[in-house]
C-alpha cells in the first residue's frame, strides 16, 4: 500500500533520468550552439576583413583620376568634407533650382512653381532653419517642377548633369583647397619611370625589406640571375682575388684592427623560443647580470629589459 | 557583441590604410622622397630611417679613433678630384648607374664592404689599386670601360664615372684608392670623392647592404 508520503522510487527514477538527460541535451544543444556562434563570428571577421581590405583598395582606385592625397589629407580634411557634404547637398538642390527657374522663365506654371521654391527657401533661409517639413515641400515642388520639365524641355535635364559636375567639381577644389597638393606624386612617378628603365632591373625580381636599422641583407644565392652591376662586381673581385699576397703596410694594419673591432659590434643573436636577456647574456658572456650590455645596446628594440620576443634581432656587443 | 565587430573592422581598416602607399615621413628631400637602386641583383630602395626618435646606437658612434692611422681628412683629397655630398651622389646612383656610365666605389677593405656598405657599392679595397702591377691595372681598368687602343695606348673616353667614398671625414682609406688610381691614369675627371663617407650615410640613417652577417 502506498502512504501519501511515499512515493514511488521508480517513478522518481524515471523522472530523474529524463530531468538530466534532458539537462544533457540542452546542455550539448548549448554547447553547439556557442560553436556556431563562434563560427558565425569567425566568419563575420573575415568577410569584414576582406570587405574592408578590398573596400579600401577600390576606393582607392577610385579616387585615382583626383590627384593622389597625401597623408596631409588626413582625417579631419575628411570630416570636414563629411561634415560639408550635407550643407553642399542643400546648396545643390538650391542651385538647381535657381538654374531650372531661369530656364523655365518662360513658361507661366513653372514659373508659379519656382517661385514658389524661392519663396519658401527665402523665407526658410531668412528664419535661418528649416524644418524637415519645409524640405520635404521644397523637396516635392521640386520634383513636380522636374517631372513636368521632363515632358517639355530637354535643355533642363541636359543642364542639371552640368550642375552635378560642377558641384563635384567645387567640391574637390574645396577638398584641395584645405590640403596641399602633392608635389611629390610626379616626383615619385619619375623615380618609378626611371627604375623601370633601368636595364639592371629585369634581373631584380625581390625588393628587399630593410631592417629596423634600414640595414638589407644581400647575401648572394648563387641562383639569383645578376644584373650588369653584380657581373661587374663579381669580375672585378675575381680580379682582386688574384693577388694573394697581403698588403703590409702600417696603415692597413691599423685599418684592418678597427674592422676586427668593428666584426665584434656588429655580432647579433636573434631570441629563440624560452630565451630572457639573462639567458642570452648567460650564453654570450658567460654572466646573467650582462644582460644590461644587450639591453643598453638595443634601445630602439627594447623597451624593457624583461620583455623580449621571438624573431627579435638583438645587438651582442663584445 | 558590438564590441567583437567593431574591433577588427578598425583593425581592417588600419590594415588597409597600410596597404595605401603610404608618404613618408622622413624623405631625403622633400623631391626626392627615395631612391631606388640594385645590389646583388636585387631592388633595393634607399630611403631613411622613418622612425624620428631613432638615434644612433652601434656602430658609427665613436668620436674617437686613434690617429695616425684615422686622421680627419682635407677637403680636397688630391688635385682636381671633384667632391660630392650625399644629393650629388644619389643623383649618380640614380642617373649613372642605371646607363652603365658610372658605378659607386667603396675603397675600403673587403671585411669592412661585406659587413655593411651602401647599396649598389662595388668593393675596391685601396691597397689592391695602390700595389696594382700595370696588367693587374689594365684589367680593372677594362672592366670599368676602358678601351685599349690599337697602339696599345688606354682610352678612357668611355670609362665609367666613379663616386668614390670610404669610411667617412677620418677615413683616408679614398685618399690611398685615388692616388692608386690617378697613378695608374684614370682620368681625374671621372672619378667623384664621398667625403662624409659611410659615416656621413649612417648618420642620415640612409638604407645600408650588408653582404655578410656575423652571427653569435
Amino acid at each position: 500500500m502506498l502512504n501519501k508520503d511515499e512515493y514511488n522510487q521508480d517513478e522518481y527514477n524515471d523522472y530523474y533520468a529524463q530531468e538530466t538527460r534532458g539537462a544533457e541535451i540542452s546542455g550539448k544543444k548549448d554547447d553547439s550552439g556557442g560553436g556556431k556562434k563562434i563560427l558565425f563570428i569567425v566568419l563575420l571577421l573575415a568577410v569584414i576583413g576582406v570587405g574592408g581590405y578590398f573596400g579600401f583598395k577600390g576606393m582607392g582606385s577610385s579616387n585615382s583620376t583626383a590627384p593622389k592625397d597625401s597623408s596631409e589629407i588626413d582625417s579631419k580634411v575628411a570630416d570636414k568634407v563629411k561634415d560639408n557634404d550635407l550643407a553642399k547637398e542643400e546648396s545643390k538642390v538650391e542651385k538647381s533650382v535657381t538654374k531650372k527657374e531661369e530656364s523655365s522663365s518662360e513658361i507661366s506654371d513653372k514659373e508659379k512653381i519656382s517661385k514658389e521654391v524661392e519663396t519658401a527657401i527665402s523665407t526658410d533661409s531668412a528664419n535661418g532653419k528649416m524644418n524637415p517639413e519645409d524640405i520635404a515641400n521644397i523637396v516635392q515642388m521640386v520634383m513636380q517642377k522636374m517631372n513636368k520639365e521632363k515632358n517639355s524641355e530637354d535643355s533642363i535635364e541636359k543642364s542639371e548633369p552640368i550642375t552635378k559636375e560642377q558641384a563635384k567639381d567645387n567640391k574637390l577644389m574645396d577638398s584641395l583647397e584645405d590640403t596641399e597638393v602633392d608635389s611629390l606624386v610626379s616626383q615619385l612617378e619619375k623615380v618609378d619611370v626611371l627604375s623601370e628603365n633601368d636595364k639592371s632591373k629585369k634581373a631584380t625580381k625581390s625588393e628587399e625589406t630593410a631592417d629596423t636599422y634600414n640595414k638589407v641583407l644581400v647575401e648572394k644565392e648563387s641562383t639569383v640571375e645578376n644584373d650588369e652591376l653584380s657581373k661587374l662586381s663579381d669580375e672585378i673581385s675575381s680580379v682582386i682575388a688574384e693577388d694573394t699576397k697581403k698588403d703590409t703596410s702600417e696603415y692597413t694594419k691599423g685599418v684592418q684592427k678597427e674592422v676586427k673591432a668593428r666584426k665584434k659590434e656588429m655580432r647579433y643573436i636573434t631570441v629563440k623560443k624560452g630565451d630572457t636577456l639573462g639567458k642570452i647574456a648567460k650564453k654570450v658572456y658567460g654572466n646573467v647580470m650582462d644582460y644590461k650590455k644587450i639591453y643598453e645596446a638595443n634601445p630602439d628594440i627594447l623597451r624593457r629589459p624583461d620583455r623580449v620576443y621571438i624573431g627579435q634581432r638583438l645587438r651582442v656587443p663584445e | 557583441m558590438k564590441k567583437i565587430v567593431i574591433v577588427p573592422l578598425f583593425a581592417s581598416l588600419l590594415l588597409a590604410q597600410n596597404v595605401k602607399d603610404k608618404e613618408l615621413t622622413v624623405k631625403i628631400t622633400d623631391n626626392m622622397p627615395y631612391v631606388t637602386t640594385t645590389n646583388s641583383g636585387k631592388k633595393v630602395k634607399i630611403q631613411r630611417i622613418q622612425d624620428t626618435d631613432n638615434q644612433i646606437t652601434d656602430d658609427y658612434t665613436k668620436t674617437s679613433r686613434p690617429c695616425p692611422p684615422f686622421c680627419i681628412q682635407p677637403t680636397k683629397i688630391a688635385d682636381g678630384i671633384k667632391n660630392i655630398e650625399e644629393i650629388e651622389f644619389l643623383t649618380f646612383m640614380q642617373n649613372e648607374i642605371p646607363k652603365g656610365t658610372g658605378v659607386v666605389i667603396d675603397a675600403r677593405l673587403k671585411s669592412w664592404f661585406e659587413l655593411e656598405t651602401i647599396p649598389s657599392a662595388i668593393n675596391i679595397p685601396f691597397p689592391v689599386i695602390q700595389n696594382a702591377s700595370k696588367a693587374k691595372a689594365k684589367k680593372i681598368f677594362t672592366l670599368l670601360g676602358m678601351k685599349v687602343k690599337k697602339s696599345g695606348d688606354w682610352d678612357f673616353s668611355k670609362a665609367k664615372k666613379l663616386a668614390i667614398f670610404c669610411n667617412g671625414v677620418w677615413c683616408e682609406q679614398s685618399k690611398h684608392f685615388i692616388a692608386g688610381m690617378i697613378e695608374h691614369g684614370y682620368p681625374k675627371e671621372k672619378m667623384l670623392y664621398y667625403r662624409s663617407g659611410f659615416q656621413g650615410w649612417k648618420l642620415l640613417g640612409l638604407t645600408t647592404v650588408v653582404h655578410k652577417e656575423i652571427k653569435k
